[in-house]
């Protein structure tokens, strides 16, 4: 309508360079026009074309909080691979020591071993070897009678000697006793010097053999 | 290494010997085997010298487990007793090797290099 006019009127007008300009200004502005008619029409659609998430009309978007990771990875203590060494345990819950104390005594207060081991108070083992076997005590009393002195006869049992040890801790060839009967000659002083029976009696083995007649039998009848 | 004697008897007689002095040492139990020290390693200050309780190894073995074959039933008659030879499963070794009893170790020490 007014384009009409306006060529109507461009086309009666003898052409110039201002009525030219003027025309492309029109078309310009028509263009314009045209532009801004689809760029507010088809915004949306090109939008959601080219992007996700495109928000609905009058919805403001909303900026999505930042997360800051942090600096550096929080610290996490390697896994220690520990190798624990556990001692051995040995069988040391039984108290020796109580037990020790329980063993029954003879009168001068020292432990009575061979009446402990008789009424089975201890159960030593014969040898280290876990399978050592246990060997027959020798059962032999002998007697020595000192010379004018019968009151004073000693009676020396084997039994429970050889029940705790071998025949050659008294008997080797440099030991103490030889084999042959009346050999041996004892006296209470050489028993006191550590010689015969002194090499264990009163060292480590019952130190006063209930006194005298613990071995002067006689004696105590 | 000397036996403690505690006989008075036996004491008085035999006071020849080392008797006074073994007695004063080994103040333990009656039996016990204060050994003397010959290596020139430690001194007495800084460990004691060991001592061999016999009594609860007597209430766990015969006499004959360990006398005469491993140790001479005089003291002092067997060969001597040392750290190294023990490790080597010699003497108290033969035993006291982590298996059959406690070893030596230093955790240890105290068990015999006792007052």
């Amino acid at each position: 309508m007014g384009l009409d006019a306006e060529t109507d009127m461009g086309q009666t007008v003898r052409p110039s360079h201002a009525v030219a300009r003027a025309a492309c200004h029109r078309v310009l502005a028509l263009a314009a026009v045209a532009a801004l008619e689809c760029a507010c029409t088809s915004a949306r659609p090109a939008l959601e074309f080219f992007f996700d998430g495109v928000p609905a009309d009058g919805v403001l978007p909303q900026p999505a909080a930042v997360v800051h990771q942090p600096r550096r990875p929080t610290y996490k203590a390697p896994e220690v691979h520990e190798t624990v060494i556990v001692p051995q345990q040995f069988k040391e819950e039984v108290d020796w020591a109580a037990r020790y104390a329980a063993l029954p005594r003879n009168d001068a207060g020292d432990v009575a071993w061979t009446k402990a081991l008789d009424e089975k108070l201890i159960e030593p083992k014969p040898g280290i070897a876990d399978d050592a076997k246990e060997e027959e005590a020798t059962d032999l009393d002998l007697e020595y009678v000192p010379e004018g002195q019968p009151e004073y006869k000693v009676v020396f049992p084997h039994k429970p000697h050889t029940q705790w040890m071998g025949c050659p801790s008294c008997h080797s060839d440099d030991g103490l006793f030889e084999m042959e009967k009346g050999k041996a000659k004892m006296t209470m002083a050489s028993l006191g010097e550590g010689k015969y029976c002194g090499a264990c009696h009163g060292k480590v083995a019952a130190p006063d053999l209930n006194g005298c007649p613990a071995c002067h039998t006689a004696i105590g009848k | 290494m000397t036996h403690a004697r505690r006989n008075p008897l036996a004491a008085l007689i035999g006071l020849s010997l080392a008797a006074v002095a073994s007695y004063a040492l080994a103040a333990g139990e009656y039996g016990d085997v204060t050994y003397e020290r010959k290596a020139a390693t430690a001194s007495a200050e800084e460990v004691p010298v060991a001592v061999f309780p016999h009594w609860i190894h007597r209430m766990q073995y015969k006499c004959g487990a360990c006398h005469d074959e491993l140790f001479k039933m005089k003291a002092g008659a067997s060969a001597p007793v040392t750290m190294d030879g023990m490790r080597e499963g010699q003497a108290c070794g033969v035993c006291h090797n982590g298996k059959k009893a406690f070893e030596s170790s230093f955790d240890t020490c105290g068990r015999c290099h006792r007052q």
